[in-house]
């Protein structure tokens, strides 16, 4: 109970006061992520049929949409200032999500579970094989935790079931479907990097499992792309309208037409059903769709390296 | 890692957080269970608003009825929960090729979603047994038609390789003889047919039997096969916990436009 039924009392008042200060402060000091986890954690010691949540609800939107059009903003474009400054906003992007990659290693939880999960593959595949699937499985969910942390959505470190694969587990639920589509969606995009990764080593360097790695951590993406249940294609799919889900449902059936993997078969039957389906929002995410597309394709032809 | 930018005033600057304000008035509590509104007394059974009357039928959910009528009705959503798990779990499987744990956790769960949904939500250590048990067998049914398939190639290969290179050519005296004497102490017609209708079902037995043995006779390289299964397992137990009823009240609601709630009244 959020509130007092006689006399509407917040329980939480004390903490409330607390937060929105916090939010406040780091507001006026421009950090817009430290402002939102301010703001989500005084989302969830509000009743939600208060004008306080609905108005702490659209201030947390307001902040999370200025993100989105921040990182669009920050986007190297070869237009602006040429190639080099593309060159150098691509190397800094590199820069910053390998230090976000060794800092997950950092936590006991994540670095002992993915211990546990080498050895175990690694009874069954060999080291090589194991080591790879478990960076490809690890950089899968640090794609997650980069939108979680940029959102400021509380999340546990990754952890590691050997058989199962990893998974991020979300302190708080993201605010609208856009939120949800780009934390979901960065999962396998992330994946499809670390797959071109393996790729170009197993091609090029002197890692031959590099290839198998390549296709299975490509596998695995698709799989997850599956829009149904509590999977990362789910979240991508709430976010879209129906017209945008048929895209992606060509999307898949194109992917299959090249790949013809029985993965892609049961993705289009699932998209096909959730294009159907009522629970389509009249307005859709136009990134969403072509992100969730864009990946299938790639994923899809990744898939088909042996 | 955090996002700087300029940022406009946020609108929630200006928000009181000492007294909740509603669109109308405070909302009076609806039950949990019911959805109706409460304007009088109310109980919390594990923190969560309930009614008087849901709250009755809570306590007598968990003291009445047949225990064998239950766990009959326990198993036979179980055990339809078992076959669409198997069916998922096998179409997955033929599609992709791959045993999948994600998927041996919706076959945990449909199994115990079915056993929790016959046992009305009791739980407890015989339905967590049930829910397990059936998990089990649908996993492992999906594994009787390799069996069967495997048995035949193995027949196959004994039938060829016992074959002489000549036998097709001629036939030895003694083995015409041997013929003759197997036609001759062959069983009628009647009795062949009973030990085909119960060599069948035998056979199906057998061929579970070897199924439910397998994950473990594939030991060690089938670990992870063995986990996967286990996840299953793991959430079928798991949905059918017996959960503790911790039931406070009565509480008195008594609002300031209409009811309001006044400090409660143990009964």
């Amino acid at each position: 109970m959020l509130a007092c039924p006689a006399c509407a009392q917040l329980v939480h008042a004390k903490r409330l006061k607390a937060l929105a200060q916090q939010a406040q402060a780091a507001s006026a000091a421009g950090d817009s992520t430290a402002a939102l986890q301010s703001w989500r954690e005084a989302l969830e010691l509000l009743p939600e049929e208060s004008k306080q949540h609905a108005q702490v609800r659209a201030t947390i939107l307001e902040l999370s949409r200025g993100i989105d059009a921040t990182s669009a903003k920050s986007a190297p474009s070869s237009s602006a200032r040429g190639w080099w400054a593309g060159i150098g906003a691509l190397l800094l992007f590199i820069v910053g999500k390998g230090k976000l990659l060794l800092l997950g290693l950092t936590k006991a939880s994540t670095l002992f579970s993915m211990f546990l999960s080498l050895g175990v593959y690694w009874t069954a595949f060999g080291w090589k094989f194991a080591a790879g699937l478990v960076l490809s499985l690890y950089v899968h969910e640090m794609g997650h935790v980069a939108w979680l942390r940029r959102y400021g959505i509380a999340a546990s470190a990754p952890m590691f079931v050997p058989g199962l694969g990893a998974f991020v587990r979300m302190g708080q639920y993201p605010t609208d479907a856009r939120e949800d589509a780009r934390i979901g969606l960065a999962g396998p995009t992330w994946g499809l990097f670390a797959a071109l990764v393996f790729l170009a080593a197993g091609s090029f360097g002197p890692f031959p499992s590099g290839l198998a790695i390549a296709h299975v951590g490509a596998w695995i993406n698709l799989f997850n792309l599956l829009p149904v249940w509590q999977l990362d294609g789910a979240r991508g799919f709430r976010a879209l309208s129906r017209p945008q889900r048929w895209f992606a449902a060509a999307a898949i059936g194109l992917a299959w037409a090249l790949n013809g993997d029985g993965i892609l078969l049961l993705l289009l039957g699932v998209a096909v059903w959730r294009a159907c389906s009522k629970d389509a929002p009249a307005q859709g995410d136009r990134i969403a769709a072509f992100q969730y597309a864009a990946l299938i394709l790639g994923l899809g032809q990744l898939a088909r390296v042996h | 890692m955090s996002q700087t930018s300029t940022l406009p005033a946020p609108p929630a600057d200006g928000v009181q957080f000492d007294k909740a304000e509603f669109a109308d008035k405070t909302p009076a509590p609806a039950c949990i269970a019911c959805q109706k509104t409460i304007d009088a007394t109310y109980y919390q059974i594990n923190e969560r608003v309930v009614c008087p009357d849901c709250k009755e039928a809570a306590a007598a959910a968990l003291t009445g009825g047949s225990a064998s009528r239950r766990f009959l009705r326990a198993l036979a959503w179980g055990g339809l929960g078992a076959f669409a798990g198997a069916a998922i779990w096998m179409t997955i499987t033929r599609i992709t090729g791959w045993e999948i744990g994600l998927v041996a956790i919706v076959v945990g769960l449909l199994v115990g979603w079915g056993v929790r949904k016959g046992a009305e939500n009791r739980g407890g250590w015989i339905y967590q047994s049930l829910a397990i048990a059936l998990t089990y067998m649908a996993i492992v049914a999906t594994y009787v038609p390799d069996v069967h398939n495997s048995f035949m190639e193995a027949q196959h290969f004994e039938a060829v390789v016992d074959v002489p290179p000549d036998s097709g050519a001629a036939q030895s005296p003694a083995a015409a003889d041997e013929t003759v004497v197997a036609a001759n102490v062959a069983p009628d017609p009647g009795g062949q047919e009973v030990a085909a209708a119960l060599a069948l079902p035998l056979y199906v037995m057998f061929l579970f039997a070897v199924a439910s043995a397998l994950p473990f006779l594939a030991l060690p390289e089938n670990l992870i096969g063995l986990l996967i299964i286990g996840f299953a397992l793991y959430e079928a137990w798991k949905m059918n916990k017996r959960t503790p009823l911790v039931v406070s009240g009565p509480f008195e609601v008594t609002r300031e436009d209409a009811p309001s709630a006044t400090p409660a009244t143990p009964r």
